[in-house]
This record gives C-alpha cells, sequence and structure tokens, in this order.
C-alpha cells in the first residue's frame, strides 16, 4: 500500500468510534424529548386504553430500561439490522434507501450549480477587482448569502411554477415516468437507461429546488474564491510567471486558482454537509422525497429507529466529506500529508 | 551607443578626454548594448499622491556585462527592474523613457510581443526563492513550462507523447545538471518545498536560463540565502555569463557581493541613478556624497574603524522637494543643491555622476 492508502485506512478506522458516539448520542438525545412514539401515535388516533398503549410500547421494547434498548439496538446494528420504523411500519433500511438517492442527487445538483457560477464568478470578479463584473458579482452574492432558502424556494414556486409554468411546483419525477431503477438517482439512471423523456423530466422538477439550495452556496464559493483569488494573484509565484511569458489565462487558471482553491474545498466541504444533511427546509418546500423531509416527520413523531439511522447517515457523510476534502488539500497543495 | 550622450553634451565635463567620453570603460564600445535604458520613470498612484519609484533612469548593459544597481531599500532598484519587464504591478506605470533590448523598443511593444520576449530573451531571477516557485508544482514542470510556451517544447495535446515527454525530462535534466543540482534524474519531480533555500534558488536560475535569454535581470538573488550558499549561486551566475555570455542586471544593496562579482556599478538613490561606472572605479574613488556614506557605512576586514551612519532618512518619493534627493542628507550641500535638480555629468573612465559638485 502506499502511503496515502495507509493513510485513508487509517482515518477510516478512526472514524468507527466517532460514528458508535453519533449513534449513543442519538438514541440518548431522542429520548430526552418528552412523549414517546406510543403517546404521539395514539394521542393522534384517540380511544385507546393504557393497556393497549402498554402492549405497544413492549412491542417496540419501549417498556425495558434505556441501558437494555441500547445494548439490543447496538447489538442489531453490529449485525445490519437497522431496526423497524414505528410510524411507517417498515424496515427503516429501506425507508432511507428509499430516500437517500433522492437527498444525494438534489445534493449534487446544488453542488455543480454552485462550483460552476460560483468559481467562475470569484475569479472574475478578483481578477478585474472594482469594476463591473466584480461589483455585480459581489452584490449578486451578497443577495445570495442574505436571502433564506424558504422564501427563496416560495418566491421560485409561485414565479417559475405558478405563473410561468416552466417548472412543476414539487416532488421528483411526474409519476409514472420513472426510469428503469439503477443507482437511484433518476437523471443518471434515465441517461444509463437512455431515456431521455425521463431525464428531461427529472431535470425540470430538480431545477428550482436545486437553485434554491445551491444560490447560497454559489454566493459563498463566489465570495471565498475571490478573496483568495486576490491573495493568490499577489503573490511573487505569480509574478514570476508573467516574468517568464506565460500567458495571462495560464496564469490565472494553473498557477493562481490552484492555489486559490484551498479555502474554497474547505469552504465547499463545509457546504457540502449542509447540503446533504441540512436540506430540510428545501425538501419540505419542494415536496423532495429525501432523508430531510423524512427526519423531520420521523421526528416529529419520536420515530427513534429511524431517526437514529438518519443521524447515522448524516454523521457519515461529514466523515465521508471529511476524507475527501482532505485528500484533495494534499492534491492541492503538495505540503499538506494526510 | 551610449545612452548618456545627449545628456553629456549639455554638461561640462571635467577630466574628460574627448576621445573617452564614448569609448570610456573597458567594456564600452566593445561590444554593443544589450540593454539600452534612458529616461525611465515610473509612477505609482497611491491615495496619499503619486510615488516616483524610478526617475529618470538611464543605463546601459553592454553584451556579457554584469551590472550591479546598488541602493537601499526602497530606492527603486525592483521597481527599476520591473519597469523594464514592463511588469509593474497595477496601478503603477511607466510614464516615460525608453528600454531598447539589442534595439528594439520594448515600450511600444504590444502586450502578447512582450510576452514572447519574457523568460526568451530576457529572463529574471527573484529575490526569495522560496515564495517565487509555485508550491504546487513539481519543478521540472515549472522548468519545461517555460520552455512550453516559448515553443521550444510542445504543448497539449503533443506532450502526451511518449518521446515529446522523453525529450521534455532531457530538457529539464539537463538544465537542472546545469545548475548544479544533484541527482537531477530524481528531483525534477519533487516539489518546491522538498528544496533548500539555495537550491530553490538554483532551480530558479534553470527556469530562468531554460530558453537561453540574452539578459538575465536579478533582483537581490542572494539576499535570502546564507553566506556559504550565496557564494555558490553567485559562483553559478558567473559561469553562466562567462560561458554563455549572457549580460546580467545585478540588484543588491550589499556592496561587498557587487564588488566581488559585476563588472560596473550603478548606484541608485531615490529613484535616480546617482553615479555610474566601472565597479573598481565606483568603489574605489566613489564620486557621490551618498556613495561615500554608503562605503563609509560597511565595516572593512583588518581595519578598526569607526562605521560611519548615512545621518537623515531615504525622502519619501512621493512629494520631492525641487532640487537634489541627497542634499538633505549631504554634508556638502550648499544652496544650489537645495533649489536645483543636478543632472547626470559625463565624466572620463566612462564614469557619470549625478552632483552639483562636478558641474
Amino acid at each position: 500500500m502506499t502511503r496515502t492508502q495507509v493513510q485513508v485506512t487509517e482515518r477510516i478506522i478512526a472514524a468507527i468510534p466517532i460514528m458508535l458516539g453519533v449513534v449513543i448520542f442519538a438514541f440518548l438525545f431522542m429520548r430526552m424529548i418528552p412523549g414517546d412514539p406510543v403517546d404521539i401515535m395514539m394521542g393522534e388516533a384517540g380511544g385507546v386504553t393504557l393497556e393497549e398503549m402498554d402492549f405497544l410500547r413492549a412491542q417496540f421494547d419501549l417498556d425495558k430500561p434505556l441501558l437494555v434498548q441500547l445494548t439490543r439496538y447496538l447489538g442489531k446494528l453490529a449485525r445490519g439490522d437497522m431496526g423497524y420504523s414505528i410510524q411507517r411500519a417498515r424496515p427503516v433500511k429501506e425507508v432511507i434507501l428509499e430516500a437517500v438517492p433522492a437527498t444525494i442527487e438534489l445534493a449534487l445538483f446544488s453542488l455543480l450549480l454552485a462550483l460552476v457560477v460560483g468559481i467562475p464568478l470569484g475569479i472574475a470578479s478578483a481578477r478585474y477587482q472594482n469594476s463591473v463584473i466584480d461589483r455585480f458579482g459581489m452584490t449578486a452574492s451578497f443577495l445570495g448569502i442574505s436571502m433564506p432558502a424558504f422564501w427563496l424556494g416560495i418566491i421560485g414556486i409561485i414565479v417559475f411554477s405558478l405563473r410561468l409554468g416552466w417548472f412543476p411546483t414539487s416532488g421528483r419525477i411526474a409519476y409514472g415516468m420513472e426510469p428503469a431503477t439503477v443507482t437511484g438517482l433518476l437523471t443518471l439512471d434515465a441517461l444509463i437507461t437512455g431515456d431521455t423523456q425521463a431525464l428531461r423530466e427529472s431535470l425540470r422538477h430538480l431545477a428550482l429546488p436545486a437553485i434554491t439550495l445551491g444560490a447560497g452556496v454559489a454566493a459563498v464559493v463566489a465570495r471565498v474564491t475571490r478573496s483568495s483569488m486576490l491573495e493568490a494573484l499577489k503573490t511573487d509565484y505569480v509574478l514570476f510567471a508573467k516574468a517568464k511569458g506565460v500567458p495571462e489565462l495560464i496564469i490565472v487558471v494553473r498557477h493562481a486558482l490552484r492555489n486559490a482553491l484551498i479555502p474554497t474545498v474547505t469552504v465547499v466541504g463545509l457546504q457540502m454537509g449542509t447540503l446533504l444533511g441540512g436540506n430540510m427546509i428545501v425538501e419540505t418546500i419542494f415536496g423532495w422525497p429525501g432523508l430531510g423531509r423524512i427526519v423531520v416527520d420521523a421526528i416529529f413523531s419520536r420515530d427513534y429507529p429511524l431517526v437514529q439511522a438518519a443521524v447515522m447517515v448524516y454523521a457519515l457523510t461529514f466523515v465521508v466529506i471529511n476524507l475527501v476534502t482532505d485528500i484533495l488539500y494534499t492534491y492541492l497543495n503538495p505540503k499538506m500529508t494526510l | 551607443m551610449d545612452a548618456f550622450n545627449n545628456q553629456a553634451k549639455h554638461n561640462t565635463l571635467i577630466h574628460a578626454e574627448p576621445n573617452n567620453l564614448i569609448h570610456g570603460g573597458k567594456f564600452h564600445g566593445e561590444k554593443s548594448p544589450a540593454l539600452e535604458i534612458s529616461g525611465l520613470s515610473t509612477e505609482y498612484p497611491t491615495p496619499r499622491g503619486t510615488v516616483h519609484a524610478v526617475r529618470d533612469v538611464d543605463v546601459v548593459l553592454g553584451k556579457g556585462d554584469i551590472l550591479a544597481i546598488v541602493g537601499e531599500s526602497g530606492c527603486g532598484k525592483s521597481a527599476c527592474l520591473l519597469s523594464i519587464m514592463r511588469l509593474v504591478p497595477r496601478p503603477g506605470r511607466i510614464v516615460k523613457g525608453s528600454v531598447k533590448f539589442e534595439g528594439k523598443e520594448l515600450l511600444a511593444l504590444s502586450e502578447a510581443e512582450m510576452r514572447d520576449l519574457r523568460g526568451k530573451d530576457m529572463a529574471m531571477v527573484f529575490q526569495d526563492p522560496m515564495t517565487t516557485l509555485n508550491p504546487a508544482y513539481r519543478v521540472g514542470e515549472q522548468i519545461s513550462e517555460s520552455l512550453r510556451v516559448h515553443g521550444l517544447l510542445s504543448g497539449f495535446p503533443r506532450r502526451l507523447l511518449r518521446e515529446e515527454r522523453e525529450k521534455e525530462r532531457e530538457r529539464v535534466i539537463g538544465l537542472l545538471k546545469q545548475v548544479g543540482i544533484p541527482s537531477p534524474e530524481h528531483r525534477h519531480l519533487e516539489y518546491p518545498h522538498q528544496f533548500s533555500g539555495g537550491m530553490q534558488q538554483r532551480i530558479l536560475i534553470a527556469i530562468a536560463l531554460a530558453c537561453r535569454p540574452k539578459v538575465i535581470l536579478a533582483d537581490e538573488p542572494t539576499t535570502a540565502l546564507d553566506v556559504t550558499v550565496q557564494a555558490q549561486v553567485l559562483d553559478l551566475m558567473r559561469e553562466i555569463n562567462e560561458e554563455l555570455g549572457t549580460a546580467i542586471i545585478f540588484v543588491t544593496h550589499d556592496l561587498g557581493v557587487a564588488a566581488e562579482f559585476c563588472h560596473k556599478a550603478a548606484v541608485m538613490y531615490a529613484g535616480q541613478i546617482v553615479e555610474s561606472g566601472e565597479i573598481e572605479d565606483v568603489l574605489s574613488s566613489p564620486l557621490h556624497p551618498y556613495t561615500r556614506g554608503l562605503l563609509r557605512s560597511i565595516p572593512q576586514i583588518g581595519q578598526r574603524c569607526e562605521l560611519v551612519p548615512i545621518d537623515g532618512e531615504v525622502p519619501d518619493l512621493t512629494d520631492l522637494a525641487p532640487g537634489c534627493s541627497f542634499a538633505p542628507r549631504c554634508k556638502e550641500a550648499d544652496l544650489r543643491c537645495l533649489h536645483t535638480d543636478p543632472h547626470l555629468v559625463q565624466l572620463d573612465n566612462g564614469r557619470k555622476v549625478r552632483c552639483h559638485l562636478y558641474t
């Protein structure tokens, strides 16, 4: 194994105690919220006797001491069993596996949008500092940072869905048009199976939520890229590249940007966690059947196993993103090691 | 030809034999100039006012010559080099003057023509190699980039071919060998931070040498290095000068280094050249009070004498008072010095001085 491979393996092993800690914390914190799933379900249903409620609690092990519940839960988890969703009456694993691709797809498209808009805007603003481009870019990014997603999403729906009718108001794809499942990412599946109609439909559904979610990230990326590019363009190695006779475009992209991207990667890494784990609002507004929406439901109905599993997925996401960010660092700056 | 001639005609000359006017120094006249700079002035507009960083600089660099530009920090030495390369960072700009490279006026070239010339005909070596090499790329790539942008190696997509890659490798290794980097066949794949300061400076020199330039502009290339390494780098540059005939402008604030390494010297003060000539002449019989002060302020080995600093401070280049810039610090200044700016006066032996004492 190369040095990098060893270091990556070490990092993965180091992630195991982190994950265990997260599972235990999620377990305990959920139980600190007053009211258990049975209370909430039966409170809604009404007309249930105490005996019936106790019977239900026994079904879900909720009558056992916390320590027993925790040990049993961890034991099952070790065998790959995430439990049974109390509210949905389905295995948690199934629910999660269904929702995760939707969330990933939305996050990836938002990220793509953020990078495609944010990085060039940041570069142009830095290269033509104080010009019209710079002022426009920084005003736009200021708006992007300040506008809350729920507001932007609702305005988007009102203008582009209801008034103009360009995009659908919610969902991932029109009913009955889903492409054959390969990866669970509809756009990718449509591409693989060559289903152009499904591709167009899924992109149409993606547009508004991806813009809503990506706008803030694009704004942050543009600002960070601009400031680190301003730094990089003033460095000695950029001046030296000019003295070597290197054309301007190559200087900006090859010499300055490569070094300026380190802060951008940091920010994108952090934002990616938010895109994957913090998009409850956008998923709720656009009726996007992803993890965020499911978690919100699960918390309200105290669906312990589902919330715990979702928290685990989030934690895993952060661990993976951190690792990827660190690997990218070593690529961008050879001085760094993992 | 000597760029100072026009100006010299207007000045009173002392100790000047007519035939010494043009063919003064041992290098003058023997070689046609590689670089001829006259009246070069560069300004930086700032909120506090315009900084006159380079004022009316006249320099002639003969082919194969090594010229030292000596002066304190902030006297415009680096700005002068950047002006020659037309790399003055914005908002700074060259306001007037002429820079002729082998007779070609550089200030009249388009940006694209200038880019072709940079690195190929004229190369620069900077002061701090640690910040001058790009930390993200292997040193081999940084050397071959120079060759590639000037068409001496194939660019993309041809460079992907095996034989092109092999050719590139050989050129890079050859250059590293030339500047004395041990085991270049391995080290060309390393990153700048894996080299010591002296080795990094050698790499900068290798990059500068890559396209066999006729002129190298070196901006304090040994300042960031310790003394033993400094000597090695100077030896290397001397070899390059002797073997390839590359003319060098060597900016330094170290008179000792200048004395050891250069043929000629130009002393700069407050953006102007105040004295120039053969290095031995300038150091053994300094004419300008500033040069004399500079020499008195450095210690001499074997002599226990008190160092005499030059009183006062370098003038602020934003608002320049009329008269000689050195007058406020000059013990020999009289009324004339405070009111009228002295011209550069041509003396014998190709020496020039900007001081009323000699007019």
